[in-house]
């Protein structure tokens, strides 16, 4: 039977004009969406290249004036080579790298950015990390793979399945079934499996093959992505099986199926932000604004008490007796983390805000399917805004390791030499991948999955049961 | 149909989901309405507080500009989630706007908000969708179409009855909603609400005529609900997210890294003012003795110091100008794409006028930057006139009277006047104007031929 069932099934899919144009819209979607992914790849990428050879520009030139003083020449910009200008205006650029993955989920990689020039002066209170960009497209977003397999690819699936039992009940090919002396319980469970497996097939094909098109190598990342969408889309499989099992005619599968997918797409993930946003609201920014400056005009006013706090924090760049007359900049610096050992506990606020944000978002999330996928699926792309916290604390703790530094040369008045030019300290962004969240999601979508098909199964052999006696 | 169950709780939800909407938008408007006229205020103290101080230190330690929140982002918060609300206003140079909002919240953020704009815009067509899509198949589906027939109705009447029963629930609920909305917003402009109503109206009258059409023609109520989906998540979800992607790949923004470079470029090669021996300072130097027929700076009426360092900040907005004029072209090129597409979608002249009454759209928020921008060439020319006319040559220690701080105006921005929001979005109300026309046009075709 069920190689007779698999040829029958085979044949109704290719002479059905539906499906076979369905399969189009989909590989068009996934080519579509992988190209769009790919473009913002290559621009991010050029947009880097283009930040990194700009920097290398300044540093060669230090490089060069550095080499000559060190000749014993004059140079005419020898003043670049002190220790403020090259902390200031020459600064170091850190660079948050694109993976190849990141083709298949933009995610928020197009709020913020991701090369910034680290300087000695900036506060770290009131950096801003986000990208120049026109906020309409922000407001729609982008039409990428993991939007397509997020809330097109699901829609796919009901519109190919929805009617598997209901349409043999409607035609009365079920009854005429009944009448034959085959199970027809294991006859549908077995179309079911075939249907599946040929739609499962399908979506592998396309997929997979927009992920060789767009160019992504093969990585414990990539087999992670293909096993959270097919995890996703069992979901969406097993809840049509069970709307099919519950037997209800076409038009009211369909119009149940829609709305579920409504409600966990589109409306549950709203509402989740929305209760974030208000149980654990953000403190204001503008607030802040007026309390940096407050703390500022009071450190300047006070200027030689923040010296001497400083420096007995700093015992080791205490120079000689009577040598510790020092100027603005050291002055400058010193208020500097003062301010920011004031202002810590501000700052503090806004980070243990979001993560509150973040793990009541991680909790309720569970109640939409579309949200686990979204979060894995960026997080792997490294594209998730946990990716862009990740990317800002490492900006911050190198920002202090920048200033730290410098701080002997300034204290010292010594100008920087060639051997400490060559030995600026660099910045390195190392993604890091909390695989496990991903896994959590994952299981979360399998044993969803499992047991809403496993229900199914259950009402299945209650109904034959019935049928018999 | 109010004998219909599945209308009911539909209705319900709805209603239910707007309520929510519009008091915790309510709650977090009046929140940060107020947290903005405090830091207003505090922000207005503390520069007065200097007191006697060099104007040039006064210029160097700045203010903020605050973007105000306006009435109508209640109901459309737009694209404020996107934008900064405050920019620093100090010497020589141009600060964007900062503190995005969206920066602040998890990656959530971006399946959108439960605001009273996400419900108008996506959740009520569905519901017209849900309502309607039966409502012509149902007739044909259950042979009532012809018993209707023999009762002398003609199908013109039985359509234009069909999309008025299908539409007055609609507008009746979208009346509550803004009237709610008003309830809770308070003070606002009444011009402005009125034409977002009827923004809204017109959207929701082409989704129902889009709804009818496609029940008339086709023969099944499952087709009919199907093919109207397909529609609405293809004009409302996808076609915006594939304009964006569009937009971004033909007309792509520079890098914030590539702007700030490219304007530090061309200020390093312009007048600094504070650096008296480039070239530009000693052609400046040269011009201005000749012009006070003078021989040496020190003769002159006025500070040259400040008299240079004004030069420069004129020369450094100028730089500023040109970048955020090639921006806008940028920006221009966008927006006509967004505005081409819209023919394939009433979402998108919708959204666009929407945000535009509501004061949230991109537009206000480059108006509100020029503005500040404004505001800070003004605060530099009072401070380095003062600079200029009351001290000498080389006397960085002078310092100005405390009034001098309360001559630099307090910041205003005012929203432009509705005809100015209405002309400005001519070409958007023209399409969603075109797009009603011609669902009438074809909800009439698609009568004769039931």
């Amino acid at each position: 039977m069920l190689n007779l069932n698999i040829r029958h099934e085979i044949k109704l899919l290719s002479r059905n004009y539906w499906f076979i144009s369905l399969t189009i819209v989909l590989a068009a979607l996934c080519l579509y969406s992988g190209h769009n992914g790919l473009k913002h790849f290559e621009r991010r990428q050029v947009d880097q290249k283009q930040a990194i050879e700009n920097h290398q520009e300044k540093e060669q030139l230090l490089q060069e004036v550095a080499l000559a003083v060190s000749k014993g020449e004059e140079h005419s910009l020898s003043f670049r080579l002190s220790p403020t200008n090259v902390a200031i205006f020459t600064g170091q650029l850190a660079t948050m790298p694109a993976d190849a993955i990141s083709k298949l989920a933009i995610g928020q990689s197009d709020l913020y950015t991701h090369q910034m020039k680290i300087a000695a002066n900036e506060d770290l209170a009131t950096l801003s990390f986000n990208e120049l960009n026109n906020p309409v497209q922000l407001l729609f977003g982008n039409f990428d793979l993991s939007f397509v397999l997020a809330y097109l690819v699901p829609l796919l699936i009901i519109a190919f399945t929805y009617n598997l039992r209901s349409q043999e009940l409607e035609s009365g090919r079920l009854k005429l079934l009944a009448s034959s002396p085959i199970n027809t319980n294991l006859w549908l469970l077995q179309r079911f499996i075939i249907r599946f497996l040929t739609l499962a097939f399908i979506l592998l094909f396309t997929i997979v093959g927009t992920i060789f098109w767009v160019g992504i190598g093969i990585s414990g990342e990539l087999y992670v992505f293909l096993l959270l969408t097919f995890s996703y889309l069992a979901f969406w499989f097993a809840i049509s099986y069970l709307a099919n099992i519950l037997g209800y005619s076409s038009a009211r599968n369909a119009v149940s199926l829609l709305s579920l997918w409504i409600l966990l797409v589109l409306i549950v993930p709203t509402i989740i932000n929305q209760a974030a946003n208000t149980v654990y609201p953000m403190p204001s920014r503008v607030t802040l604004l007026n309390e940096i400056r407050e703390i500022k005009s009071e450190l300047s006013k006070k200027q030689d008490q923040v010296l001497d706090e400083y420096l007995r924090n700093h015992p080791e760049l205490i120079r000689k007796e009577g040598e510790n007359a020092f100027g603005y900049w050291q002055g400058y610096f010193a208020s500097q983390e003062i301010m920011e050992e004031t202002l810590s506990p501000l700052i503090g606020k806004f980070d243990l805000q979001l993560s509150k944000q973040q793990k009541w978002v991680n909790s309720w999330g569970f109640l939409s399917p579309t949200v686990l996928f979204q979060y894995g699926a960026t997080q792997l792309a490294g594209t998730s805004s946990l990716n862009y916290n990740d990317f800002k604390d490492y900006i911050k703790s190198f920002s202090l390791t920048w200033r730290a530094h410098f701080m002997p040369f300034v204290f010292d008045n010594k100008s920087l030499d060639i051997n400490d030019i060559d030995n600026l300290p660099v910045f390195e962004y190392r993604k890091s991948l909390n695989f496990s969240s991903v896994f959590i999601n994952i299981s979360v979508l399998l044993i969803i999955s499992v047991l809403l098909a496993a229900s199914g199964l259950i009402l299945e052999g209650k109904r034959q049961i019935i049928q018999l006696s | 149909m109010s004998r219909h169950g599945q209308f009911k709780w539909m209705f319900g939800i709805v209603i239910l989901l707007s309520a929510v909407a519009i008091f915790i938008s309510h709650k977090q408007w009046q929140e940060k309405s107020l947290q903005r006229e405090q830091a207003e205020e505090h922000a207005k103290e503390l520069w007065l507080a200097q007191g006697s101080t060099n104007p040039h230190n006064a210029a160097h330690y700045g203010t903020f500009a605050f973007k105000p929140q306006f009435p109508l982002s209640l109901i459309d918060p737009g694209v404020e989630k996107y934008t900064g609300v405050s920019v620093f206003l100090e010497a020589h140079s141009r600060n964007e706007a900062d503190n995005v909002a969206a920066a602040d919240q998890t990656g959530l953020s971006r399946f959108g908000d439960l605001t009273p704009d996400f419900i108008l815009l996506f959740i009520i067509p569905l519901m017209i969708i849900a309502l309607g899509h039966q409502s012509v198949t149902r007739e044909k589906e259950q042979g009532t179409i012809r018993i209707i027939k023999t009762q002398g109705i003609s199908s013109k009447q039985l359509i234009w009855g069909k999309w008025l029963g299908n539409f007055i629930p609609i507008a009746v609920l979208t009346t509550a909603l803004f009237t709610l909305a008003a309830v809770f917003i308070g003070e606002f402009n009444w011009k402005l609400l009125v034409s977002m109503w009827l923004i809204y109206l017109v959207y929701f009258a082409i989704i129902n005529g889009i709804t009818l059409i496609v029940s008339s023609l086709t023969s099944n109520s499952g087709i009919s609900l199907v093919t109207l989906l397909a529609i609405w998540i293809g004009s409302c979800l996808a076609l915006p997210k594939v304009a964006s992607s569009y937009v971004n790949e033909k007309y792509p923004y520079p890098t914030r890294q590539e702007f700030e470079s490219a304007v530090a470029e061309d200020k390093r090669k312009g007048l600094d003012g504070h650096d008296p021996w480039s070239e530009a300072s000693k052609l400046l130097e040269k011009e201005t003795l000749e012009s006070y027929q003078v021989k040496k700076l020190e003769d002159l009426p006025f500070n040259f110091d400040a008299f240079r360092m004004q030069k420069g900040e004129e020369h450094e907005a100028e730089i500023y100008i040109k970048h955020n004029e090639k921006l806008k072209e940028v920006h221009k090129k966008q927006t006509k794409v967004y505005q081409n597409l819209a023919f394939l979608s009433p979402f998108l002249p919708t959204r666009f006028m929407s945000m535009a009454i509501a004061n949230t759209d991109y537009a206000t928020h480059w108006n509100f930057t020029d503005v500040a921008e404004k505001h800070r060439v003004e605060m530099q020319r009072i401070l380095n006139g003062n600079f200029a006319k009351n001290s000498k040559l080389g006397d960085w220690n002078y310092k100005a009277d405390a009034s001098l701080l309360s001559e630099i105006p307090d910041f205003q921005f005012e929203t432009p006047a509705f005809e100015e929001v209405i002309s400005a979005n001519m070409g958007n109300l023209m399409i969603l104007g075109a797009w009603l026309f011609v669902s009438f046009g074809f909800l009439f075709l698609a009568s004769t031929r039931i």
